[in-house]
């Protein structure tokens, strides 16, 4: 099956037509497909944007458009008349209006910042003055636009700086301008591409999770079982040195936005663990790896039982070592885990993992901030698991709660984030965004449950949810999603037993759940299959009769409802 | 550089040019590059916009690998007649050599 494009409108003041074409063509998911609206009618086409069913407009919006000709203030400024700044801002803020009023009629609008040409020196010396200079004030306006679009969450105000500046001097072409009203060349709009597909790549979940790290040559320079902790090349005054100790920094600042760390690595565990723990310049510790395999054993194996032991998926990872044979064989072996060529040097690691665009993120959640500790609270409950003789014995010993309630401001974002990234506990995969969802849930009798799970080891966060469509006498289970953080420990349950107790108080007679099938989501078919609902049609719809049958609580969970 | 070579130089960076072009092209839409193809014309296998690209391009890569100004954009009119130097690509590098000749 083909899959689906996301369909893109592009809205313009200058020939935008290439990088509709370049969407198309990218094969990276999503696929994309472009349309594009007439030229120069910014402001006409959002009108009509704005006055038409959110079901009949594109799922999303690039509008890319020139300062000089969406804000006259700023063009006169630049021609040399006087412009007080007030009256420029209140231009942004009149734009900004008109954007805001088709935020609901999509999906994501991505409106990149406004530039100059690099050439355009303007004011020379004063041109970062607060009174009289365009830099200061493009810079302003930008400011105030990316402020103003900051009210709604499905926005994303992306800087058109940083594709001019990858690209210098050839990002624009006069002879293009003045032939074809194109304001930037294809190397601008390639940069473009990048972002924006990365962008829709991390509202539909493909997002990278995982980062797999070698050691040596890789975190620090040197083999660290030839010349010990003290001997490998890490921080100091040395060029190689330092460049590991930046790679190690990103890397940390990617664990505190919510990406795991973990090493797969040849050598003895002991001695390598010894240099991550003792050598004073290391910037990454052990609490900061998630896991680790550190042995003699094959990458490839170790990297499935690893991502295994996480209850991740192979398409959540990346693996970074510095050696092209074992890349090569994890390529060969796992083509779902993105294994990016390696630079020889040590001095462009850094680059290369800033270049990796698989990380981008559609909202930064308290989940993300502590998903670290939560693996390594997983690890420990794990261990505690293997010390226990029974499963049920060891659920009893976790003093679980688990707090249910709706869909509200606080973790409205969190919601939509893990609808979005969780594929194997999905029941529908169904992909929305925050402006879909709350036009569903405000449609039609609908329900919806977010499940915080905490215990004695640690707080997992809200990693359960679970929607229902009521129609007539039926409700259905629309969305059943359970982060594999928190699997297998009475959560499912949990959610089935307050559906069905929901709708015994509604005196609705039957709760049906549709499993739509997808390469990752088994696990889900499994729950359903254990979960006592009766199966028709082949394992596909699974019924529950409450005139006849409650749904028990699990008796080792605490449940705290709240009704707000 | 022979006449041969300065050919082979001309119809290498059109066909530059065309991939270009082709990397925002569908698939079935690619203009396919050999000697006969019509760029524009009848049966021409370019529009407007990305005729524009392929004229700057060419113009842009005469100036920075042979140092000859062409400004092709300049000469479009005499370029679309019927027959005329974009009726085929091989016409168009005929049309170039002449240019960087004279």
């Amino acid at each position: 099956m083909s899959e689906s494009r996301f369909k893109l409108f592009l809205i313009s003041d200058f020939t935008i037509n290439s990088l509709g074409g370049l969407l198309n063509n990218d094969q990276q998911s999503p696929l994309v497909e472009t349309k594009i609206a007439g030229f120069d009618r910014v402001i006409p086409t959002l009108l009509e944007l704005a006055s038409v069913e959110r079901g009949l407009n594109p799922e999303g919006l690039i509008i890319w458009t020139r300062p000089e000709k969406m804000i006259p203030a700023f063009g006169n400024l630049l021609y040399g008349k006087s412009v007080v700044d007030s009256d420029i801002l209140k231009e942004v803020d009149a734009f900004a209006e008109y954007i805001l009023a088709v935020q609901k009629k999509v999906n994501v609008i991505f409106v990149p910042s406004w530039t100059q040409p690099d050439t355009r020196r303007g004011m020379g010396l004063l041109d970062m003055r607060p009174d009289t200079g365009i830099g200061y004030t493009l810079l302003n306006m930008n400011l105030r636009l990316a402020q103003r679009l900051s009210q709604a969450n499905n926005i994303y105000f992306i800087d058109a700086r940083r594709w001019i500046g990858m690209v210098g001097n050839k990002a624009t072409n006069p002879k293009q301008w003045y032939a074809g009203k194109m304001a930037f060349t294809n190397a601008v709009f390639k940069e473009a591409v990048r972002d924006i597909k990365a962008g829709l790549a991390a509202m539909q979940g493909f997002s990278r999770k995982l980062i797999i790290l070698d050691l040596d040559n890789t975190l620090w320079g040197g083999v660290v079982g030839e010349v010990g902790w003290q001997g490998v090349v890490l921080g100091g005054h040395h060029p190689a040195g330092e460049a590991f100790v930046d790679f190690q920094r990103m890397l940390k600042a990617l664990k505190n936005r919510g990406i795991l760390l973990a090493i797969v690595s040849k050598n003895e565990e002991l001695t390598a663990l010894n240099a991550i723990r003792n050598h004073p310049e290391m910037v990454l510790r052990p609490e900061d790896f998630v896991d680790w395999r550190i042995n003699w054993s094959d990458k490839a194996e170790n990297i499935k039982n690893l991502v295994q032991s996480l209850n991740l998926g192979l398409q959540s990872v990346v693996f970074i070592d510095d050696n092209p044979f074992e890349r090569g064989r994890v390529r060969e072996t796992f083509p779902e885990v993105l294994v990016p060529e390696w630079p020889d040097d040590p001095l462009h690691y850094l680059q290369a993992l800033e270049d990796l665009n698989c990380f981008d993120q559609i909202a930064l959640t308290a989940e993300d901030v502590e998903r670290s500790a939560m693996y390594h609270a997983e690890k420990i409950r794990d261990l505690s698991k293997t010390q226990t003789e029974s499963l049920d014995e060891w659920l009893a010993t976790l003093q679980m709660k688990i707090t249910l309630e709706k869909m509200n401001d606080n973790n409205r974002k969190r919601i939509v984030q893990l609808i979005n990234k969780t594929n194997q506990m999905n029941l529908s995969t169904r992909r929305m965004t925050e402006a879909e969802l709350n036009a569903w849930l405000s449609d039609g009798d609908r329900a919806l449950w977010a499940c915080h799970v905490s215990d004695k080891y640690g707080d997992s966060g809200l990693t359960g949810i679970i929607s229902i469509d009521i129609k007539d006498d039926c409700a259905k289970i629309i969305d059943f999603v359970v982060s594999c953080r928190v699997f297998k420990r009475g959560v499912e349950e949990t959610m089935l037993a307050k559906v069905i107790s929901y709708c015994m108080e509604k005196r609705i007679t039957c709760v049906q759940a549709e499993y739509l099938p997808t390469e990752k989501n088994k696990p889900c078919l499994d729950v359903m299959r254990g979960s006592g609902f009766h199966a028709i049609k082949e394992d596909r719809i699974f019924m529950w009769n409450t005139k006849t049958q409650s749904y028990t609580f699990p008796a080792h969970i605490q449940i705290i409802e709240k009704y707000i | 550089m022979n006449h041969a070579q300065m050919e082979e130089k001309i119809r290498s960076i059109i066909y530059t040019g065309i991939d270009a072009i082709n990397e925002e092209l569908p698939v079935s839409s690619h203009i396919s590059k050999n000697d006969e193809t019509v760029l524009v014309g009848s049966n021409g296998a370019i529009d407007s916009l990305h005729l524009i690209n392929l004229l700057i391009y060419v113009d842009d890569m005469v100036a920075e690998q042979l140092n000859v100004s062409l400004s092709l954009m300049n000469e479009l009119e005499n370029m679309l007649v019927e027959n005329g130097p974009l009726s085929s690509i091989s016409q168009f590098v005929s049309y170039i050599i002449r240019l960087i000749g004279d």
